[in-house]
């Protein structure tokens, strides 16, 4: 399943004296088992692109699509068929959880579809399974007990529940310790590579886009301005230098030994692999 | 200062302490940051500092006044101003200018001193232009930033900083960062910052580490930031320049690991070749 947006734009309290442009002429797609990181800077119209891709705001000016079909969100019947494949994760959706115990908080959604109790216990054992909270353990614990990053896991259960083919996730390390967020993006790993599940999220953390998502959208006031893989970013290095973009420790590392005459094949995107391509080049120097 | 003694805290009908026996002095003039796992404790404590809560045991002063005396707490709130990290919670007017006035309209200051403050918090985090906007409508970052301004405007002897600035870019992070600095060495606020952000932490003049509601560890980032491994063990990232630097000795390279500054780094990788 794919989604498309063609030449979109949205205006925040469009016909007033307030009205701002959040995002305009942006064109992208999502597909099959896509990683997609979305970056830029404060009020760059990231948030803004998730829902729009979510069919949360409209109307818009241009074209959504899911696969050959265009999806008009103020006609129910649309929405719906696109609420249907996307999965949308808001900053801090821990916030939003309501139920007293675990189980209930996952099996909202599907109870509200009408599935049949075995239908819905079976969806609240392979979210909670897919976002490592073991059934056993948690299902009868209370939300609150639960720690930061095991409620933030909590409420994205809550959304894989009603199995999205893609899940959108607007900032989702925000407030996660280092182990809350490794492990959340290990498990989103694991729904990319094992369930096919294409993932785009939101942040403005660039150094964790850079080294999880394969690929890497930037926006910057409204517009898309990059969209490229991010094991390529020597290739752009100028252009996100003439952004004033901030460069991260590797990037920055690897920039600095290029203008000393080091030359690198790849561009390293962690800290790893920015080692590995240190380590290499030194070795091969001393042969 | 802010001095906690012997502290204790129970959150209602919780059988384990989230604090167990903090005593430490935030002097006046301080950078201090504290750092900690989730659930570590750490938002606990900023909320003690200000009698938002009050301890179960022991007792917490600023500058003198108990928070847990009634009397004083309007004044104590005065000096110790305390931001979150969902701005969402805690702005009120559906106008930025308004939302960042309203802490200085209830000191009672007169008309000019309020336009001025509500000015100069907002170039503070560069947001003047946003000044008629309805908050509900920026976004995450641009929220904190109002957010921020609202506590600056009240002009607090001790700015307490939640996580406060978990959703800014790096470079609104960096303007904010200076503005902070500007504010604790020209005007000698003292700053506690609560983070998981290293880089947010590499001007601080203490470390503190908290794990499982007690003091782990008081340091200085000198100190800290360079033990790649004890800070996986506290649950901390490392600054990625450490994950780099450690990542090359693994392969036998041997880097000094006590640099943190690309300039250091450089140089040192370069004397292998």
């Amino acid at each position: 399943m794919s989604l498309y947006l063609e030449n979109i734009s949205f205006t925040y309290q469009s016909g007033t004296p307030f009205e701002k442009t959040a995002l305009s002429g942006v064109s992208l797609s999502i597909n099959d088992g896509d990683f997609v990181g979305i970056t830029g800077g404060s009020g760059s119209g990231k948030s803004t692109l998730l829902q729009v891709l979510s069919g949360l705001l409209f109307p818009f000016a241009g074209k959504l699509c899911l696969d050959t079909e265009a999806i008009n969100p103020g006609q129910k019947k649309s929405l719906n068929r696109l609420r249907r494949i996307v999965g949308l994760v808001f900053q801090f959706p821990e916030e939003q959880i309501f139920e007293l115990q675990v189980y209930d908080e996952i099996a909202f959604g599907p109870r509200n579809l009408g599935f049949s109790r075995s239908e819905v216990d079976e969806r609240v054992r392979e979210a909670m399974n897919h976002m490592g909270l073991g059934f056993e353990k948690y299902s009868l614990r209370h939300c609150h007990s639960l720690s930061s990053g095991e409620k933030r896991r909590l409420a994205i259960a809550a959304i894989l529940a009603m199995q999205p083919q893609i899940l959108l996730l607007d900032e989702p390390a925000a407030g996660l310790d280092y182990e809350g967020w490794q492990a959340l993006l290990q498990r989103l790993n694991y729904l990319n590579r094992e369930k096919g599940i294409s993932i785009v999220m939101v942040s403005h953390h660039y150094q964790q886009l850079l080294a999880s998502c394969p690929r890497i959208i930037l926006l910057d006031k409204g517009r898309l301005i990059l969209d490229a893989a991010s094991s390529s970013w020597l290739e752009y290095l100028d252009f996100l230098m003439q952004q004033g973009w901030e460069l991260t420790a590797s990037q920055e590392l690897v920039y600095r030994l290029m203008q000393k005459g080091w030359e690198f094949a790849s561009s390293p995107r962690s800290p790893e692999e920015t080692a590995w391509a240190v380590v290499d080049f030194i070795r091969r120097s001393r042969k | 200062m802010i001095s906690l003694r012997d502290l204790t805290y129970f959150y209602p009908g919780e059988e384990l302490p989230a604090l167990k026996n903090i005593s430490l002095d935030i002097r006046e003039n301080e950078f201090l940051v504290i750092l900690g796992r989730n659930g570590s404790g750490k938002s606990t404590l900023a909320r003690l500092l200000n009698g938002l809560l009050l301890p179960s045991q022991g007792k917490v002063e600023v500058d003198g006044w108990n928070t847990a005396d009634a009397n004083q707490l309007q004044l104590i709130r005065q000096k110790v101003g305390l931001l979150f990290s969902n701005p969402e919670n805690q702005l009120i007017s559906n106008q930025v200018e308004e939302d960042v006035a309203f802490g200085p309209e209830n000191l009672g200051l007169n008309p000019a001193e309020i336009r001025r403050r509500v000015n100069d918090s907002l170039r503070l985090v560069s947001m003047e232009s946003y000044k008629d906007s309805a908050p509900a409508f920026l976004s995450g970052g641009q929220k904190q930033k109002i957010a921020i301004a609202g506590v600056m405007a009240m002009k607090p002897r001790y700015l307490v900083l939640d996580e406060a600035l978990s959703m800014i870019d790096p470079r609104g992070k960096r303007e904010i960062m200076e503005s902070i600095r500007s504010l604790h060495k020209n005007e000698g606020v003292a700053v506690i910052m609560i983070t998981h952000d290293l880089e947010e932490a590499r001007e601080a003049d203490r470390v503190v580490v908290l794990e499982e509601g007690k003091v782990k560890t008081i340091s200085t980032p000198e100190e800290l930031f360079p033990g790649h491994a004890s800070l996986l063990a506290l649950g901390l990232a490392p600054l990625e320049i450490s994950h780099i630097i450690a990542e090359i000795n693994r392969q036998g390279i041997l880097l000094r690991t006590d640099i943190l500054d690309m300039d250091k780094l450089v140089e040192e990788i370069c004397h292998f070749i």
